[in-house]
């Protein structure tokens, strides 16, 4: 795809990328959805259609939330002994 | 011995002041050991120092000479401590042990049913390959899983890294094997954003989070690789000898491809029980302290081993560099004791891939071992074993620029015979002429001993995998003495480049040039150029001296050739040891074959067969990931902190801005870490990028995403 591409489909490409990296499964129902959301984009904002589609996206999707593991244990703070050398 | 609940208790007690400890029964037993040994090296040393004297054309009679004879002293010593360790092991092996060992103080059954304790297994890493490093880690947390006592076990990812397309791999890394594992909660990653005190500022930073949690911590490096059974029974012989601070198993070197790698972790499985089972007898409760594959117990550790700046000059100012030793010598100040235990199984590492890289190693250790000398002076009620620990370290590297001070001066005296006139009456009021010559016979009657002591343990290992029915699992007598020839022969090649890198390395270190901490190449060859310029000096200098040689004369020459040779081929000699496929034929062949090759090991398999799941992405940094990837936006964005302060923020601002412009090619490592650090910034960046016009750079990156 190259920067003459519709905006549209552009647009269309990278809201169902960006489902698809978020854990969102592609199906048919989703791939409606996307369309509707660009349309809606492009009556919003014909001028930055791929800004509002992304902007959209929480309206029409629940994108599976993440978060980021407990990375270590509550802190048990101690001290080092510093003797002679 | 206690028993384990006591164990415990003491394990746990604070000690506000060192105690005295009462005399221990192995500290008589270790006085008889090394009494023996120090009679055995000075007997054979004085004798080879007057047969040497015997040799040299003025018998000692000039400066030159004195000098030579000294040096040889010194040399001859350190290698007689060598064979006379080899054969001490030897002959413990050849009894089935030593039966003061910690291993030998207790039965299978008793050692079994020891309760276990929480125990911290702590990995540092610098700038390391991902998946490697964490590759290993999982391996032995499988095994772990596999002993059925993984819950007394925490992991710790402890990252001193400052790249931040590999910090940011890391954590992703981390994320995704916890969730394979199922192990959120147990295993645990944590990057120090200011990397004070190299690996000991590292596991002191631990320490002083979480090390009051656990009574044991196992120490890991990146390329460490640890049987759960071994670290059962490490905790668990902790537990019962509670007067022991630190245990350090004896690690074998696996996972070698490159010939040079190979042929390091054959001798060293080959020949290193025999040093190791000697050393620990001889070392008993005083031993060092390797760095890793080791468990210490942890109050005691964080009570007297803080390890302060040196205040000396040069060198000997600013922080310790090898603390491993230091540490050692520390906790047997405080009436800890150190033991190493060749006995336990599956504990491994990795050798360098290449030579170049084993030498960048030892330029940092080099100067680390140096710098103890002034601890070996200085350091105060430090005993005498970890005092000579100090000296062996130093020796390890201060034996080369021993050797070449040697070869100057033969070449110096071979020199002054053909170019000065011989000087009949060398000293005053002398009656009689003295017709100096040299005496070649002898001096090969000298080499042969010297060879003797160099390579008898090495025929005394072969002995030992022989009579202990191991040969097999080097490929088969014949394989296995046609490896040891081979091993010989390059370890001869290698000997005199290793001298002269050495050398090298402890100039700088003495006029303390700045040396880089960089992480090790675990993996890649050398290639030609690389070769040619690291070793363009040595081969020159290798070039002149043999023309200078046969210009004296035509003997000289002949015996400068074995040192000469390997220096001037360095290149070559670096690059076909750096080969893979090269190591592997020689495998195929069975060559260099080690236990772990020919009868299988579970652990390589888990680290073969079970790579852990996470991927960095082919065509994208670590950071544009973070910032594109939903999922991954999250995961940095909740480890990532509000990085406050008006300045600051007025920084992140502009830092975003540029970088959505830019990209992330247009920002610093230092620039990069700082948005990547900041969770304002990340998600920020997230919307941003994932808006923007599809003719920008990240819109051309997204279309690749």
């Amino acid at each position: 795809m190259n920067t003459s591409t519709p905006p549209s489909e552009q647009a269309l490409r990278r809201v169902l990328r960006y489902l698809e990296l978020s854990g969102v499964t592609i199906t048919v129902d989703a791939e409606k959805q996307a369309l509707a959301l660009v349309t809606q984009a492009l009556d919003a904002d014909p001028g930055d259609t791929l800004a509002a589609s992304m902007g959209l996206i929480p309206l029409y999707f629940e994108l599976p939330r993440h978060s980021a593991p407990l990375p270590s244990p509550p802190l048990c703070r101690g001290s080092l002994g510093y003797g002679d050398y | 011995m206690g028993t384990p609940s006591s164990a415990i208790a003491t394990n746990l007690e604070s000690r506000s002041t060192i105690q005295e400890q009462p005399v221990r029964p192995w500290r008589m037993i270790g006085f008889r050991r090394r009494l023996m040994l120090l009679v055995a090296v000075l007997l054979q040393t004085v004798f080879a120092t007057w047969f040497m004297l015997s040799i040299l054309p003025y018998n000692g009679g000039t400066w030159v000479e004195i000098g030579m004879a000294s040096i040889f002293a010194i040399l001859f010593s350190w290698i007689s401590l060598g064979f006379w360790i080899g054969v001490f092991g030897f002959v413990l092996r050849l009894r089935g042990g030593d039966r003061h060992s910690l291993m030998h103080q207790q039965t299978a059954s008793t050692l079994a049913s020891t309760p276990m304790a929480r125990t911290a297994v702590v990995m540092p890493i610098y700038n390391e390959n991902v998946s490697d490093c964490l590759g290993r880690l999982k391996t032995v947390y499988l095994s772990l899983r596999r002993t059925g006592q993984v819950e007394h076990f925490d992991f710790f990812i402890l990252s001193d890294t400052r790249d931040p397309d590999i910090w940011l791999d890391e954590q992703a890394a981390w994320a995704s094997l916890t969730e394979e594992l199922q192990a959120e909660g147990q295993i645990h990653y944590r990057r120090r954003p200011l990397n004070q005190n190299y690996k000991s500022g590292n596991v002191g930073d631990f320490l002083r989070r979480w090390g009051k949690s656990y009574p044991y911590m196992v120490v890991l490096d990146a390329d460490s690789l640890m049987g759960g059974d071994t670290l059962v029974q490490m905790v668990q012989l902790m537990q019962r000898h509670p007067r022991v601070g630190i245990l350090q198993s004896s690690p074998s070197l696996l996972n070698g491809q490159s010939v040079f790698a190979r042929i390091q972790q054959f001798s060293n499985q080959l020949y290193g029980p025999l040093f190791t089972t000697g050393l620990a007898a001889i070392q008993m409760g005083e031993a060092a302290f390797w760095g890793h594959n080791a468990i210490l117990r942890t109050a005691p550790f964080m009570q007297y081993c803080g390890l302060r700046k040196l205040p000396g000059w040069g060198l000997f100012k600013g922080p310790i560099l090898s603390h491993d030793f230091v540490e050692a010598a520390y906790m047997g100040r405080a009436g800890q004791e150190v033991w190493l235990e060749p006995e336990l199984r599956q504990s491994y590492e990795e050798s360098p891939p290449t030579l170049v890289e084993e030498l960048n190693r030892d330029r940092r250790w080099a100067k680390g071992n140096l710098q103890h000398l002034w601890l070996m002076l200085r350091g105060r009620r430090l005993r005498l074993a970890h005092r000579m620990a100090f000296l062996n370290g130093i020796m390890s590297y201060a034996a080369s620029p021993l050797w070449l001070a040697f070869l100057v001066l033969a070449t110096v005296a071979a020199a002054s015979m053909v170019i000065w006139p011989i000087e009949y009456f060398p000293e005053a009021h002398q009656l009689h002429p003295v017709w100096p010559e040299w005496r070649p016979l002898r001096a090969i009657v000298l080499i042969s001993i010297t060879f003797a002591l160099l390579f008898l343990p090495k025929f005394l290992a072969v002995f030992d995998a022989v009579m202990g029915g191991r040969s097999r699992s080097f490929g088969g007598a014949s394989r296995l003495m046609v490896s040891v020839l081979l091993e010989m022969l390059v370890s001869a090649l290698l000997a005199p480049i290793r001298m002269l890198s050495h050398t090298r390395f402890v100039l700088e270190s003495l006029f303390n040039i700045k040396l880089q901490w960089a992480g090790q190449n675990r993996s890649g060859e050398s290639g030609w150029s690389e070769a040619i310029i690291n070793q363009a000096f040595g081969s020159l200098l290798a070039l002149g001296w043999i023309g200078f040689a046969y210009w004296i004369d035509p003997m000289f020459f002949l015996w400068s050739l074995p040192v000469a040779i390997p220096l001037i081929f360095a290149a070559p000699v670096f690059v076909l040891l750096s080969r893979i496929r090269a190591g592997q034929t020689l495998r195929r062949g069975g060559l260099l074959v080690i236990p772990e090759e020919s009868s299988g090991s579970q652990l390589l398999d888990d680290l073969s067969n079970e790579p852990i799941h996470h991927q960095a992405h082919g065509q994208m940094s670590a950071f544009q990931q973070a910032l594109i990837n939903p999922r991954l936006n999250a995961l940095h964005a909740g480890l990532a902190r509000d990085l406050g302060g008006a300045t600051r923020k007025e920084r992140l601002q502009a830092l975003r801005t540029r970088c959505l412009r830019e990209g992330a090619e247009g920002l610093s490592n230092t620039e990069r870490t700082l948005l990547a650090r900041d969770r304002v910034s990340l998600e920020w960046l997230h919307v941003q990028i994932w808006r923007a016009p599809a003719e920008s750079l990240w819109g051309q990156l997204l279309r690749r995403s």
